[in-house]
């Protein structure tokens, strides 16, 4: 027998024992606890407490993970008279790990009436169980979220030059398009949800904190700290919206329409210098046709403050941003479709070569592939059209001549794996193109560029 | 009956291949039943969102908790909906969304007493619950027929993929309408019974996975509902 064949024969031989000594995923008692289940729930709803305790009870015994026993047999203890009983019952489902099939709000109101009733000595009327179709609703996030991310990453263009124009970079160096880099970096999301209603506002406040570390660059290093605070109203399926600031945090719920509107602000520091301050608002309507589509309309107003020979680009965005979103029979499977435009203003004469407007149009593909990966495209096109002529760097017909149009196209794919619940590693590549108006004249570079970055990176959830 | 291994040569329209299964299943199932149409053979107990109801020779109506499931009824749930429902003696039903189903017909036993039932699911999940030596059901569905005895199963019936077989306890004899042995299913097991095929080598369910999850080639079929998931990280930043 061959090398090849033994192996082979080997590596079966150790499936087939794993798989042999896998636990098998029965569960003893399992019939008895849902049929125990649904005869308790049958005499709940025709109000025969005692004998829904006694049935919800033995559901309980035999698979007391499950909350919805729990929740059920809060509920008929509540209608027997015995409160005590059931607020513990109420409160072990709402710590069940298996949630209820309930709205989280539901449970806690029923569980308040129980401790209620417990201290006042009165029996109050047990409300009737609400179910929904899906225990994912029921919300078990916490006040507090964040996320740390690590990446490292190969850029084959730091510094955005078409690869023949070579420019000094200001540190004594000459540098071109060519040149590529390595670099780390390093991302931090805080979020907070203090209030927090279905059926009203939720209120969050976010911080973001990152910085990135180049290996021969160092001037190019990119450091981050900035701030939101939304208000969202509405429930989505997603368990939050898109926002012109970023995604905000709202209940589970198929409400038709959500709003959040956001504010806040952001200190960017190029390697140890100040570079730029924004600060921001904007509005964000997310209207759900249907449970396979939804729209999302932006409008957003930035002010951006630029710092030392950047000064002069100091000025205003206005924005508007239309999203289309199709979702192929869950809500992480995916095509994404955008258009925005952004007018930007600036400040004064030093500002006249940064004004002018963008409009862009993308697509997002998000493609879940099996339990624990997914697939993420995207392609993005988008037009800068410079307001005046100064914007023509080189301005080689004078004042009159035409001001600068950039044309940038991108595409990126995103792989990602998530190892645990909590810590993913991702694989990322990007390719972007630009062209340019700008001309230098015959034979010589203009200002386009192509630029390709890959980077892996690992994130925690806590 | 389909032959076996046919290729499909034309896709039905979903509600067409449903209608036309639940006329096979009646006609097959018509003899087999002791019980008059009208005989109650469960309630309702837990309604969430559109549920219909279809009792022989009268129109849909919706149905609501409390309600009684009548022998031969066809019982469909929308999108996002879903019934559980006692099934006496000693049962549970649980259909799940965009699902279809009925009770063909009850028969018992003059010398035992006990109970036999022929249940027909059409299209979509049923979750069956029986307590041992409660009574026997089969179950019928457009490529197989399924024995249970005092056993928790989880059924999938998708268009075009077949009839998945999940069991959580006790054993589940599987025979494909295809012909061919029946196959034993036991505790922690699932199998396929693809159209016009065999039924496949049972397969451990995932490991660790509590078995009130749906199995991963279920869950790729995208018949459940999936977690949401957490924002994507630096989606739209202001300052890109």
């Amino acid at each position: 027998m061959s090398p090849w064949l033994l192996k082979a024969a080997a590596g079966w031989a150790c499936l087939a024992l794993a798989m042999a000594c896998a636990p098998a995923a029965a569960a003893e008692g399992l019939a008895d606890s849902l049929v125990a289940f649904a005869e308790g729930a049958e005499a709940l709803g025709r109000g025969d407490s005692a004998a829904a305790v006694e049935r919800l009870e033995e559901a309980v015994r035999l698979a007391p993970e499950d909350g919805s026993f729990r929740y059920a047999l809060g509920l008929a203890l509540l209608g027997a008279g015995r409160p005590a009983e059931a607020a513990t019952a109420l409160a072990a489902a709402l710590a069940a790990p298996r949630p209820p099939a309930a709205d989280r709000a539901d449970v806690e109101s029923a569980l308040a009436l129980a401790r209620r009733a417990e201290s006042s000595g009165e029996k109050p009327a047990a409300p009737a169980p609400v179910w929904r179709e899906e225990r994912t609703a029921f919300d078990r996030r916490p006040v507090w979220s964040g996320r740390i991310a690590g990446s490292v990453a190969s850029d084959s263009n730091p510094q955005l030059l078409s690869e023949s124009l070579l420019l000094p970079d200001g540190h004594g160096k000459l540098v071109d398009g060519r040149d590529r880099d390595a670099l780390a970096g390093l991302d931090l999301r805080l979020d907070a949800v203090p209030v927090y209603d279905r059926g009203g506002w939720t209120l969050g406040f976010g911080l973001t904190g990152g910085r990135s570390a180049h290996r021969d660059f160092g001037y190019l290093d990119l450091s981050q700290l900035g701030a939101t605070v939304q208000l969202a109203r509405g429930a989505d399926p997603r368990g939050w919206v898109d926002g012109p600031l970023g995604p905000a945090r709202v209940p589970f719920g198929d409400d038709r329409a959500s709003l959040v509107l956001q504010g806040g602000g952001a200190q960017w520091w190029l390697g140890s210098d100040s570079f730029l301050r924004t600060a921001g608002g904007g509005a964000g309507v997310t209207l759900r046709e249907s449970p396979a589509a939804a729209t999302g309309i932006d409008v957003a107003y930035l002010d951006r403050r630029f710092s030392g020979i950047y000064a002069g680009r100091s000025g205003r965005d206005a924005s508007l941003a239309l999203d289309q979103l199709f979702f192929c029979g869950r809500t992480d499977r995916y095509l994404r479709l955008s258009a925005a435009g952004t007018d930007r203003a600036t400040d004064g004469t030093a500002g006249r070569p940064f004004a002018g407007k963008q409009v862009a149009g993308g697509a997002e593909l998000a493609l879940p592939l099996g339990l624990r990966w997914s697939l993420l495209l995207s392609g993005s096109y988008a037009r800068l059209s410079f307001d005046h002529p100064e914007s023509n760097l080189f301005n080689p017909i004078g004042p009159l001549g035409p001001a600068r149009e950039d044309r940038t196209s991108r595409a990126a794919a995103a792989l990602s794996w998530a190892l645990t619940d909590r810590l993913g590693l991702t694989a990322r590549a990007a390719y972007t193109r630009r062209s340019s108006n700008v001309d230098l004249g015959d034979g010589l570079p203009d200002l386009g560029y192509r630029r390709t970055e890959l980077a892996l990176a690992a994130s925690w959830v806590f | 009956m389909r032959a076996p291994n046919a290729a499909p040569t034309y896709r039905p329209a979903p509600a067409a291949l449903a209608l036309a299964v639940v006329a096979v299943l009646g006609f097959f199932s018509w003899g087999l039943g002791s019980a008059s149409a009208a005989k109650a053979v469960g309630t309702a107990v837990i309604v969430v969102h559109d549920v219909r109801g279809t009792p022989p020779g009268e129109a849909a109506k919706p149905v609501r908790q409390g309600d009684g499931i009548v022998l031969q009824e066809l019982i469909t749930t929308g999108k996002a909906s879903e019934i559980t429902m006692i099934f006496p003696p000693g049962g549970s039903l649980q259909l799940g969304e965009s699902s279809s189903f009925r009770v063909d017909s009850q028969a018992i036993d003059d010398a035992t007493g006990r109970t036999t039932s022929f249940l027909s699911l059409v299209a979509g999940k049923l979750r069956l619950a029986v307590r041992k030596l409660a009574q026997a059901v089969q179950v019928g569905t457009p490529e197989a027929v399924s024995g249970v005895k005092g056993t928790a199963v989880r059924f999938l019936v998708a268009p075009l993929v077949g009839t998945f077989v999940a069991v959580d306890e006790g054993v589940v004899s599987v025979r494909s309408r295809a012909g061919g042995e029946a196959v034993d299913v036991a505790a922690g097991q699932w199998v396929l019974v693809p159209p016009g095929g065999r039924p496949t080598r049972p397969a451990p369910l995932a490991r660790g996975q509590s078995p009130l999850e749906d199995p991963p080639l279920i869950d790729r079929f995208d018949l459940q509902f999936e977690p949401p998931k957490p924002p994507p990280p630096g989606s739209r930043s202001p300052n890109g």
